[in-house]
């Protein structure tokens, strides 16, 4: 057997690293994507009250505070008693989850994923990344940036701060919207949806002409678990989960999240410091499945917004009204998400009960609480355990790139069996990777920023662990 | 006419030990209660790292100082000017300061203000973890070097200090 590995796969978001394990054949038997976890997370929270658990868990992930900030608080309700937020409290949210997932979508298709669409799966890195996109399409990338700034508005006006938010507490929300605030997110907000419509359209473009690639490329079959709400449509704040076997049949529906731990097991491995979720009534090994855009998509029944609905229908009769599969498919299910997003946005913005002035409820102090959203990137979910003064005693988070980890661990296999020629590791090679892995929009997570760490560490092992070769990727600096 | 500010930007996450460096050093220097920096008025801004849209919060400043920790720095900290470059990176989701320079320039079509990077030195960067010993000592002698050239009356100690 021969190793290769690859290390790591980002500076910013923490150290990733790719193992691959060959046979005698030259054959990928196993692909493994090592993420850096929550180290350290329930020490980091334990003993805390848990009313500064909301403002607290941000400070985890620099790409997603707010996802886990809403987790948290949901979470919290539970635990002072509260089943059911005002209005205003409820609507408030609402506004803050779609203002971060449209951010955190946009910046993913018109700065992440689409150099890969413009330029070419094959395309050198140097052109393939933001400022390629830039060059080559100014205007483009300056709605990228917009569309970012929009979300970001959105989640400053509604959580109070532009990081370190503090808007959603224990049972409710601590402002609301004033007449001033909802004028000046209105008045973009026409244009907002015009832009993700173009983007949509330029992606099935994109995807049309070059079909077969898209559906082959990467191509898993996989169950799916997300958030749907009562009557089936598309959830991304709270509901029921549901889940569904490859063919699209049920595995579970409406669970609640206070019994997630009925439904999902999660494993340990040696090698890494992630753990690995699965379906209880499946089993480990063939037990495991895909959150996400994706998931959402393919496992809800309708949108409930009129342009993104058209578009869903359009996704889903790819394969016939039954789950697709294909692991790009994320990119396109994520527009016709930001595309519901936007579009939501403008619904709840008209909504007068965001002008309340009934923001928090109370109830009888519980001992556990499970808060459960559907993050840009997948289930996010959290659960505390308190003792009587109100101080953490045991957390549990299972994050989105976790629930994805080992459908991105088969599609890189797939990739690498395609594409890896003998031993050598090349350029497009390690650009195939990078979309496959790129495709589910992973949290490498952790937050961590610090100037001067190598961007990209190619290493190649023997069965017995000696290096063959080292290749490394510095931050290549191109004028 | 109103004079362009000078925005002081400081991007770290402060429960991540040494990534600390960065929002406790704008914290203090925001306690010292500066009005103006060579007599323009002072913006500041922490995040947790630099993305896209920071191009717009450039926008209209007459200098910019950036401020992060550095895993790799061999002295307590440095102070460079950034030059807008661009440069390549796998997946990412934040971007670095000569990339930022030059996505202004790109995609505002502009001149990006000029804008200097504070490196300061740190060591241990797991969740939960405090400051370590050495970083604050780095800390030190950065906010007093910080605080000197800020307390200038001209922006060419900012560049004798390069």
């Amino acid at each position: 057997m021969t190793r290769i590995a690859i290390d790591p796969i980002s500076r910013v978001e923490g150290h990733g690293k790719i193992t691959l394990q060959q046979d005698e054949n030259n054959h990928i038997t196993q692909a493994r994507l090592h993420i850096v976890e929550f180290r350290g997370f329930e020490k980091f929270v334990q003993g805390r009250p848990y009313q500064e658990v909301p403002v607290l868990v941000q400070r985890l992930c620099g790409i997603c505070p707010v996802s886990h900030h809403l987790a948290a608080a949901k979470a919290c309700d539970q635990l002072t008693g509260v089943k059911q937020l005002t209005p205003t409290a409820e609507k408030m949210r609402r506004l803050m989850h779609f203002g971060q997932t449209l951010q955190s979508h946009a910046l993913h298709f018109f700065h992440l994923s689409s150099p890969d669409l413009l330029f070419g799966y094959d395309d050198e890195v140097s052109h393939r990344n933001v400022i390629g996109v830039i060059q080559e399409n100014p205007e483009l990338a300056k709605q990228g940036v917009l569309l970012r700034k929009y979300g970001q508005e959105i989640i400053r006006i509604t959580s109070g701060k532009r990081i370190h938010g503090t808007g959603a507490i224990p049972g409710g929300i601590n402002k609301n919207l004033s007449i001033e605030e909802r004028d000046y997110l209105q008045k973009d907000i026409d244009q907002m949806i015009q832009w993700v419509i173009s983007a949509v359209e330029l992606f099935k473009k994109v995807f049309y002409q070059q079909r077969d690639y898209q559906e082959s490329f990467a191509a898993i079959e996989s169950s799916m678990l997300s958030l749907v709400r009562k009557d089936g449509a598309l959830e991304i704040y709270d509901g029921g989960l549901r889940a569904r076997y490859a063919d699209g049949s049920e595995i579970f529906d409406h669970y609640d999240d206070a019994h997630y731990l009925d439904v999902i097991n999660e494993h340990i491995e040696s090698w890494s410091y992630m753990k690995f979720p699965f379906f209880k009534s499946i089993g480990f090994e063939q037990g495991w499945y895909r959150v996400g855009p994706l998931a959402r998509m393919n496992n809800c029944d309708f949108i409930d917004t009129p342009l993104a609905e058209q578009q869903r229908v359009e996704f889903k009769s790819l394969n016939g009204g039954k789950p697709v599969q294909f692991s790009l498919a994320y990119h396109w299910a994520r527009l016709i998400e930001l595309l519901h997003c936007a579009e939501s946005i403008k619904l709840l913005l008209s909504d007068s009960d965001l002008q309340g002035d009934n923001l928090v409820v109370k109830g009888e102090m519980q001992s556990r609480g499970f808060g459960i959203i559907e993050a840009p990137r997948g289930t996010l979910l959290h659960h505390y355990e308190i003792n009587e003064d109100g101080l953490i005693e045991k957390a549990n988070l299972i994050v989105s790139t976790t629930h994805n980890n080992r459908a991105m661990n088969e599609s890189i296999r797939h990739v690498a069996n395609q594409y890896l020629s003998g031993n050598e590791i090349t350029e497009p090679l390690l650009n195939q990777l990078e979309v496959a892995v790129r495709a589910y929009d992973p949290c490498l997570s952790c937050a961590t920023h610090a100037l001067g760490k190598m961007p990209l560490q190619v290493t190649l092992l023997d069965h017995q662990g000696n290096t063959l070769a080292v290749r490394e990727k510095s931050s290549g600096d191109v004028s | 006419m109103s004079l362009k500010p000078v925005l002081i930007f400081a991007y770290g996450n402060i429960s991540r030990g040494d990534d600390a460096l960065a929002p406790l050093l704008i914290e203090q220097l925001q306690d010292a209660d500066l009005e103006t920096v060579c007599g323009h008025p002072v913006k500041y801004l922490c995040d947790y790292h630099i993305h896209v849209e920071h191009i717009l919060d450039l926008q209209g400043c007459e200098r910019v100082l950036l401020i992060d920790a550095h895993q790799s720095l061999s002295q307590p900290y440095s102070f460079e000017l950034v030059q807008p470059k661009r440069e390549t990176s796998y997946t990412t989701h934040g971007i670095s300061p000569p990339t930022l320079l030059s996505t202004y320039e790109n995609t505002l079509s502009d001149q990006a203000p000029s804008s200097y990077l504070l490196a300061v030195q740190g060591h241990e960067f797991n969740l939960g973890e405090g400051l370590s010993s050495s970083a604050q000592n780095s800390l030190n002698q950065a906010f007093d070097f910080t605080l000197s050239i800020l307390q200038q009356d001209d922006f060419q100690y900012w560049d004798k200090a390069v």
